[in-house]
């Protein structure tokens, strides 16, 4: 039998396990480098980004619905987005303890003003144990600069 | 006992208040990347993507996408390019996950030869594709049918 003294710290330590879980998954960090704002229906050119995920941006902003125009021709762009991202899979250790073959992604975009060359809006993410590898990365991006965009 | 059904309540009634105030927010008018439809029997051409070209247009035409491939770029009202990657299953995913399929992602973007503005965007992730490619290929072109051009 267990204790009500015990059941407590097993409920405790079982909210402890489940948010540190949580944090695990997913870290993002958004950095506002410029106070300017970037305004609704901008257009934006996302520069070719490693591996391809300037196209799983470009479908992620989609996706989310983040209220820009992306453009292919940078001369008719107002905003260049440029970045790096990074797709660790998983190893044989991952698939024996636990089951999955999810990999683990990076990645980190910048927003840059083409007339001032100011960095407006910088976010990276990390997604251990992504199920939808670049997907996920590339919709987090979107949806924090749509935040950044239309605000919380 | 008293303290858990009194904790048991509040948490009941602060859920309850936070969803009410959740709902009562104005959701954000952000208006979609795009508004315009490729018009049916548009020219279309296909960009080279390290082979994904071959199974997406053969995947428009089992779908019936309303459009037309065209084989010079000159020609096209709209490009298509984009990005996909295969991993295939390794010895570890096959000994202990017991699956022999590929993880499949693919991402395309559909714009404007003339204008340069991006009109469709989709990504796709296909965990153990039980097809590999045509999985991708055909998630793509279904989504092209019926998201991106207009019915004839």
């Amino acid at each position: 039998m267990i204790q009500p003294r015990g059941k407590q710290l097993l409920a405790a330590l079982v909210l402890v396990l489940a948010l540190a879980g949580a944090a695990a998954g997913q870290e993002g960090k958004a950095v506002d480098q410029s106070t300017k704002p970037i305004e609704r229906g901008s257009r934006i050119y996302i520069a070719a980004i490693e591996g391809g995920f300037d196209t799983f941006l470009a479908a992620a902003i989609v996706k989310k619905q983040v209220p820009v125009v992306v453009t292919t021709d940078r001369t008719k762009a107002d905003y260049e987005i440029t970045g790096i991202a990074s797709t660790e899979k998983a190893g044989w250790a991952k698939m024996l303890f636990m089951g999955v073959d999810n990999s683990n992604d990076l990645a980190s975009i910048k927003v840059v003003d083409i007339k001032s060359s100011e960095v407006v809006y910088g976010y990276a993410v990390r997604k251990g144990n992504s199920y939808r590898g670049k997907q996920s990365a590339a919709e987090a991006c979107a949806k924090h600069l749509k935040e950044k965009i239309v605000g919380k | 006992m008293k303290h858990w059904k009194l904790f048991g309540v509040l948490l009941l009634l602060t859920t309850g208040y936070s969803e009410t105030a959740r709902s009562q927010q104005p959701q954000a008018q952000t208006p979609p990347q795009t508004q315009t439809k490729i018009p049916a029997g548009s020219k279309v051409f296909i960009a080279p993507m390290g082979g994904f070209e071959t199974p997406l247009s053969k995947a428009i035409a089992d779908k019936k996408v309303p459009i037309e491939i065209v084989g010079q770029r000159e020609q096209a009202e709209y490009e298509i390019t984009g990005t996909s990657e295969s991993r295939k299953a390794g010895t570890a995913k096959k000994v202990i996950l017991g699956s022999w399929h590929s993880d499949e992602e693919a991402s395309i973007k559909v714009s404007s030869v003339k204008t340069g503005e991006m009109v469709y965007a989709y990504a796709v992730h296909k965990q153990d594709s039980a097809h590999g490619k045509r999985s991708t290929a055909e998630a793509c072109a279904k989504h092209l049918k019926d998201e991106a051009v207009a019915a004839k």
